[in-house]
C-alpha cells in the first residue's frame, strides 16, 4: 500500500472518530512541514508555533475532506496559505510598528534590500546559510514554487493544485526562481562545480 | 530555438517535466552546450543544497501535543462539556437566589400589612376578617370599608 493511499485510509478513519489517525498524519508530516516554514519564512524562531497551527487549521477541516486530492497536496496548500498570511502579518506589524519612521529603520530596510551576492558574504557563511540567505532574496511566489519542487519533490502538476496555478505557470516560475538563484549564488556554484 | 527557452525546457528536463521529445531535444542540445550543460549541474546542486538546509524537525512529542490541543480547541464535546455543566449548576443557582428573594419579599409584605393594621385601631376586626386580611384576600381600602358598614 503506498503512503497516499495509507494517507487517506488514515483520513477515513479520522472522519469515522479515530483520533489517533490524526496523530499518525502529524507524526507523518511534521518534518516536512516545519521544513517547508523554515524554508519559506526563512528564520526559526517561530516554526513550532506556526507547524501547530497549521494542523490545527488541518483538524478543523479534515472531517470536510473530499478526496479529491491527495492528503498532503491538501496539506501543503493549508501550510503554504498559512506562511503567505504570516508574511502578510508581519509584514503590517512591522510597517505598524513604532519605530517605523524612525532613521535607523531606514537605514535597517535599506541594507536588507540590498543584495548580498558578494564574494565576502557568500564564503563567510556556512554552505547552508548561503542557500537559505539566496532562498530570503526571492519573491514569495518564487520561494514556495521553489520549496515544493525541490525540497517536497513535487511534481508541477501537484504544486499546480496547491497553488491554484496552472502547470505552465509552475514551469516558469521554478525557471525563474533558479535563474535569480543562479545569479545569487555565482560564486557558491564556482566554489563547488 | 531560443536560447532561453532551451533553458527553460532544460529547468523543466532537470525536474522529469519533459515528454519524450522534448527530452531527446535537450539531451542533444546539451551535448553541444556547455553553458546548459553547466546550467543543468547548478540546478542540481542547488536542490541538493536546498534539501541539505532543510534539516529542521520538532520534538517527538509534538504530535500528540497537537492533537491533545486541537481536542480542546475544536472538539466540542471536550470544549463545551465543562462549561455546559458549570452553566447548568449557575441556572440552577440563580433559580435558586430569585426564588429566595422571592419568598423574603412576600414575607415582608405580609408582616407589614400586620403591622400597619393595627394603624387603624379603637374599631376591632373580628378575627375572621383578621384572617382573611392576613392572607392578603382582602385590601385595606375593601377591609375598612366593611368596617364602616358594620
Amino acid at each position: 500500500m503506498n503512503q497516499a493511499h495509507d494517507d487517506l485510509q488514515l483520513v477515513r478513519s479520522f472522519q469515522a472518530g479515530d483520533e489517533k489517525a490524526f496523530e499518525t498524519l502529524v507524526r507523518r508530516y511534521q518534518r516536512q512541514v516545519a521544513n517547508i516554514i523554515y524554508l519559506t519564512m526563512g528564520d526559526r524562531a517561530d516554526i513550532e508555533d506556526l507547524a501547530q497551527e497549521a494542523f490545527l487549521r488541518v483538524y478543523k477541516s479534515l472531517g470536510r475532506f473530499e478526496f479529491d486530492s491527495s492528503f498532503y497536496s491538501w496539506l501543503y496548500r493549508i501550510v503554504v496559505n498559512l506562511c503567505i498570511d504570516e508574511i502578510r502579518r508581519r509584514k503590517i506589524r512591522r510597517a505598524l510598528s513604532l519605530d517605523f519612521f524612525t532613521e535607523d529603520r531606514l537605514e535597517k530596510e535599506t541594507k536588507s534590500i540590498e543584495p548580498k551576492t558578494g564574494l565576502e558574504d557568500v564564503l563567510g557563511k556556512e554552505k547552508k546559510d548561503t542557500v537559505l540567505m539566496a532562498l530570503e532574496k526571492l519573491s514569495q511566489e518564487h520561494k514556495t514554487v521553489l520549496v515544493l519542487r525541490e525540497y517536497n519533490d513535487m511534481s508541477y502538476d501537484e504544486i499546480a493544485k496547491v497553488l491554484g496555478i496552472t502547470p505552465q505557470a509552475v514551469k516558469s516560475r521554478i525557471f525563474r526562481a533558479r535563474t535569480e538563484l543562479r545569479e545569487f549564488l555565482k560564486e557558491y556554484f564556482h566554489e563547488r562545480l | 530555438m531560443n536560447h532561453t527557452l532551451l533553458q527553460e525546457k532544460l529547468s523543466a528536463f532537470v525536474d522529469g517535466e519533459l515528454n519524450k521529445l522534448d527530452e531527446a531535444e535537450i539531451k542533444s542540445h546539451i551535448s553541444n552546450c556547455p553553458e546548459c550543460r553547466r546550467a543543468a549541474e547548478e540546478y542540481r546542486l542547488l536542490r541538493a543544497s536546498i534539501r541539505a538546509a532543510a534539516a529542521q524537525n520538532l520534538a517527538a512529542s509534538f504530535a500528540s501535543d497537537v492533537t491533545r490541543a486541537a481536542r480542546l480547541l475544536v472538539d466540542p464535546q471536550v470544549m463545551w462539556g465543562g462549561v455546559e455543566i458549570f452553566a447548568r449548576r449557575l441556572v440552577i443557582a440563580l433559580m435558586l437566589v430569585v426564588f429566595l428573594v422571592v419568598s423574603v419579599d412576600s414575607l415582608n409584605s405580609s408582616e407589614q400589612q400586620m403591622t400597619i393594621e393595627p394603624g387603624f385601631s379603637g374599631v376591632s376586626v373580628d378575627s375572621t376578617v383578621q384572617q382573611t386580611l392576613l392572607r392578603g384576600e382582602v385590601s385595606k381600602e375593601d377591609m375598612i370599608l366593611a368596617m364602616m358598614e358594620r
